[in-house]
């Protein structure tokens, strides 16, 4: 309870508080019948709530391992822009990882290097990030379903909006049609 | 609460101040899923949201208070979401619901009174971003109450895509385009 109150103070978001409900007791949230689930049910489908969570988890880690590459690589308002997504994701790596600790569980840890393609140019480094943006917003997509926590769909959904987000302002940056298509996540 | 409801709907206007005519179709999206109980009902009032924002985008389309830029973006996100409409009407049809062939009446007349107040483009781009971010709160709401797989998944791409709308809206008001880390709807 005090790690509880200690995050939410620092936190200080009523996303926190969503993430955290998510990952409590479990007397709050009844999706998909968890509430009468049996103890062996409920622990059941926290692993596999916590298996999700990491997934997404490295995704953010890959997010923010690219957006310091960018930044480096881009100079005035497109570093600024860079650094602020880069921000942007290192509260969504905050956030998962505590709602993996939350859960009991061990969040997973950043790799020491990723691979990066050849960035020469701006335009290399518009086309890797906007890649790597695609791939989280696919990954959410395929993920929510299979969250038991209902909580955790709404975090999920909300990071996925925030991706969708950054991927139309660098498309904009790139010169493309920033918004091509009607539904995120559809090859584009 | 149709007091608080009102006056969330009104701060979501993105510091653009709106009139107070300006609110019965933002509460309308806001509320669209307030009453669901079921996946069958969520998806009517994913039907009627989105009624309500092919409507307001063709309205805005067509105002002469918009430049050649904005109109143009006003299309182009109206004809989203006329393909959100279409399919959470397909996805509702799949349930045995019954879409509304019409908007609401109800729908259609806050739809003219909350534009009928608006003047300027900054009014009436300030008054699609705060559709927009009652629409992505509503759908967030969603999230949470959906059971169905191919609907959670229908419905996050359509939040995503309302918040891809913001964002432009959020630059063409020039202000940051993605303030926040995490996208609910919430002012």
């Amino acid at each position: 309870m005090i790690e509880r109150r200690a995050f939410l103070a620092v936190a200080g978001t009523t996303l926190a508080g969503g993430v955290l409900a998510a990952c409590g007791s479990g007397g709050q949230d009844d999706s998909n019948g968890i509430a009468t689930a049996t103890g062996a049910e409920q622990s059941t489908a926290a692993s596999a709530d916590v298996s999700i969570l990491n997934q997404a988890l490295a995704v953010e880690q890959r997010a923010v391992a690219t957006y310091q590459t960018a930044a480096q690589h881009l100079s005035g308002a497109r570093r600024r822009t860079a650094q602020h997504f880069e921000a942007q994701e290192r509260m969504h790596v905050d956030a998962l990882s505590q709602a993996v600790l939350a859960l009991g569980a061990t969040p997973t840890t950043a790799r020491d290097r990723y691979a990066l393609p050849p960035l020469s140019d701006d335009d290399a480094v518009l086309r890797f990030t906007m890649g790597v943006e695609q791939i989280a917003v696919a990954q959410y997509l395929d993920l929510i379903p299979k969250l038991s926590s209902q909580n955790l769909r709404a975090t999920f959904a909300s990071i996925l909006t925030v991706e969708a987000e950054h991927l139309a302002v660098l498309r904009e940056e790139a010169g493309q049609e920033p918004v091509p298509d009607a539904f995120v996540g559809r090859g584009t | 609460m149709a007091g608080i409801t009102r006056r969330v709907a009104l701060r979501n206007a993105g510091g653009v101040t709106l009139a107070a005519s300006a609110a019965p179709l933002l509460v309308g999206v806001r509320t669209a899923f307030a009453a669901a109980t079921g996946d069958e009902e969520t998806m009517l009032g994913a039907v009627r949201l989105e009624q309500g924002l092919v409507i307001a985008y063709r309205t805005l389309a067509g105002s002469t208070a918009l430049d050649a830029g904005a109109a143009a973006l006003a299309r182009h996100f109206g004809d989203q979401e006329q393909a959100h409409l279409d399919a959470v009407s397909k996805q509702l049809q799949t349930l045995g619901g019954v879409v509304p062939g019409e908007p609401a009446p109800d729908m259609v007349k806050a739809g003219r009174e909350s534009l009928s107040a608006l003047h300027t483009q900054e009014q009436l781009l300030a008054f699609a971003g705060a559709l927009e971010t009652n629409a992505i709160a509503a759908y967030y709401e969603a999230q949470q109450s959906l059971r169905r797989a191919e609907f959670l998944q229908t419905t996050a791409a359509i939040m995503a895509n309302e918040g891809q709308h913001l964002a432009l809206l959020r630059e063409a008001l020039h202000r940051e385009p993605v303030p926040n880390a995490f996208e609910t709807g919430q002012p």
